[in-house]
């Protein structure tokens, strides 16, 4: 029998199949570009889709699970309009010529890793929004599908490393239920 | 220029929700918003920036502001703030709720 530690979700006793959560492939080139314009307009359209998705699931958070949820969510999409990220992307495209999806990770991983050195429980959890929201326009720019609880037929007990919040909230409200 | 410091009372601090309502004043504005909390300063208009200052319960944040709304600006902030981030969306007064 093999045995793993973590974190749980919630407390109690669970007896079930596992189920191993995987966030796809995101894996990217660093590279240059040669239309640095073109593709800052592509990651302001990937942009845009990730505000598009966020709205949709705060409105749906809120209408079941109440506003406490919804501002999770209404966090992250004020983290996609952040002013100073937007422009530290647009610098480095623009200005470097660097391929959107670094140029949004560099960005954006910044940000992680000033959280996580405030050495503050509540401060250090947001590290996980920042990434959470930068995967969810990674996915987008590679045009990889989310679908987090593919495979996930029968109310499972749910291993993962770190698990996106937007996940969760899916989870909870289209498998554990039914 | 004007500036004010003020106390952060509630017990997450500048974060979360007192972040997001911040940062939500703060764009309401067209003038250049800074936060100061010991060495770093950033942007009011920058949720992330604003999450960096890890200014917890009871940090002590200076605000300067500069621009043709300042005042009101200033004087949104400070409410929001002084009102323990009770929120208050301008005309829509949600003063009668627990925070």
């Amino acid at each position: 029998m093999k045995s793993f530690q973590g974190i749980t979700a919630s407390s109690g006793i669970a007896i079930g199949p596992a189920f191993h959560f995987h966030r796809g492939d995101l894996y990217f080139e660093r590279h240059t570009v040669t239309d640095p314009a073109a593709e800052w307009t592509r990651l302001k359209v990937a942009l845009a889709t990730a505000r598009q998705q966020l709205t949709a699931v705060a409105a749906r958070a809120k209408a079941e699970s109440g506003k406490e949820e919804a501002d999770i969510f209404e966090a992250h999409i004020l983290m996609l309009e952040d002013p100073d990220l937007l422009e530290t992307m647009q610098q480095a495209i623009k200005g470097q010529s660097l391929n959107a999806e670094a140029a949004l990770q560099d960005a954006t991983e910044n940000y992680a890793q000033l959280l996580e050195t405030l050495d503050d429980e509540y401060f250090g959890a947001r590290a996980a929004d920042v990434r959470d929201v930068a995967t969810r326009v990674l996915r987008i720019l590679l045009g990889v599908a989310e679908s987090p609880t593919a495979g996930l037929l029968t109310p499972s007990i749910i291993l993962a490393r770190d698990y996106p919040t937007g996940a969760i909230f899916y989870v909870i409200n289209y498998t554990l239920i039914n | 220029m004007s500036q004010i410091t003020l106390i952060i009372r509630h017990e997450v601090g500048l974060h979360a929700r007192p972040a997001a309502l911040f940062v939500k004043t703060a764009k309401q504005f067209e003038s250049d918003i800074r936060i100061t909390y010991g060495a770093r300063q950033v942007n009011a208009k920058s949720v992330l920036g604003v999450l960096t200052l890890g200014a917890g319960q009871n940090a002590a944040i200076t605000i300067d502001v500069e621009g043709d709304d300042a005042d009101e600006a200033l004087a949104a902030l400070q409410t929001l703030v002084e009102n323990n981030f009770v929120e208050n969306n301008f005309g829509e007064n949600n003063f009668g709720e627990a925070g």
